[in-house]
């Protein structure tokens, strides 16, 4: 069971077996939650954003035809839902909220870690949420040029631009610490 | 390789995804390109950055709070669905039964009485009984009509006031049982008289 496929899984749920969700839930859960905490900066709203996504996509598998990725339909689902959370807030994250208390299951232990990563993710909140997406979809869910373009609905060489802008963009914020070697 | 084709093509050589040649021709053009050089190393640390990012991880319940929030949803989706469903019979079957009512009620006559049903696509015909004072009124009409439309000439003699009649205007009395010419009609003797005098 555990080597089915996503697709097949997802054909499982439409054909009535509802228990197998679970084995996408296992799948997925975790890293589209890390996909939305990225993207808006919240636990909270991240948490939100995860539940929705899994929601729709559990009621959307009475249509699932598995014409692309599992991947692909996932993300654009949750990119579409993370984009309503920061419609929904209608300001732009201010670095002060970002200093919120994290939580506890932090994998980074000493404090010049727990800096660096908190640098980090405020220098990822400073992008677009478009060009955000691409970087986070490329560097932490490993998806393909290919599926993110997909999720993004445009082209692969728009795909590559948002990536590599993105990029350029992120290391000129963080140009200063770089240059020093502090990171 | 220029810069900025090299520029173009930093993300394939970090994937590993250049061909063999390119990715010749990008190292040599690395060799001697110092900027280009410190681009890919701040591109490359900046891959190494990205991974100490914090990462969570769901709450211990998530799966069961997951499933709650759906048969919330399927619980809601059911009544709403069900309940839209009712309320849509209902407005259809009233609207059909309007449309029914309107297009072949056929209202009632001057006698109150409901003509039958006629088959559908057949246009209504229109009955009327006329009571007989709605019959002697509209033949006193067509009578007139005659009168007023004929030329002079063709005027029947009939239709003047006689002597006696004259005689019993002038005398004031009312008009004798001798015209059986005019027994239909209803003109007023006292309005006629002048008139017909002069044609007589």
């Amino acid at each position: 069971m555990e080597s089915l496929t996503d697709e097949k899984i997802m054909l499982e749920v439409k054909n009535g077996k509802k228990e197998y969700f679970n084995m996408i839930l296992d799948r997925y859960y975790k890293t589209v939650l890390n996909y939305a905490f990225r993207i808006t900066g919240n636990r909270g709203e991240a948490e939100d954003v995860t539940q929705e996504t899994f929601s729709k996509i559990y009621f959307a598998a009475k249509r699932y035809q598995p014409l692309s990725s599992f991947k692909a339909f996932l993300y654009t689902i949750a990119f579409r839902e993370c984009l309503k959370a920061l419609g929904k807030r209608k300001n732009i994250i201010e670095l002060s909220s970002l200093h919120e208390p994290k939580s506890q299951d932090n994998p980074v232990s000493t404090l010049e870690n727990k800096e660096k990563a908190m640098i980090v993710k405020n220098a990822l909140l400073k992008l677009k949420p478009i060009h955000r997406s691409a970087l986070i979809l490329r560097e932490y869910q490993n998806l393909s040029y290919e599926e993110i373009s997909q999720v993004l609905k445009c082209s692969l060489a728009a795909t590559k631009n948002y990536i590599f802008r993105s990029k350029e963009q992120l290391k000129n914020i963080l140009k200063p610490i770089l240059s020093r070697g502090a990171l | 390789m220029t810069c900025k084709q090299l520029q173009e093509t930093m993300l394939d050589y970090i994937d590993g995804k250049l061909e063999q040649a390119e990715s010749t021709e990008f190292k040599v053009h690395l060799d001697k390109c110092a900027s280009c050089q410190d681009e890919l190393d701040h591109f490359l640390m900046l891959h190494d950055v990205l991974k100490t990012t914090e990462e969570i991880v769901p709450a211990p319940d998530y799966k069961e709070k997951f499933w709650s929030a759906v048969d919330r949803k399927n619980h809601f989706w059911n009544s709403t669905t069900s309940k839209l469903i009712y309320y849509g019979i209902a407005a259809s079957l009233m609207i059909f039964l309007s449309i029914l009512m309107f297009r072949y009620y056929p209202g009632t006559d001057q006698n109150g009485t409901v003509p039958k049903p006629t088959e559908p696509g057949k246009p209504i015909p229109y009955v009327t009984q006329l009571s007989p004072q709605d019959e002697e009124d509209d033949q006193f009409i067509m009578e007139m009509n005659d009168i007023i439309e004929s030329p002079v000439s063709s005027l029947n003699n009939s239709f003047a006031i006689t002597e006696e009649e004259l005689k019993s205007i002038s005398s004031e009395k009312p008009a004798s049982k001798t015209t059986p010419n005019r027994t239909k009609s209803k003109l007023n003797p006292a309005f006629t008289a002048p008139l017909f005098t002069e044609f007589s």
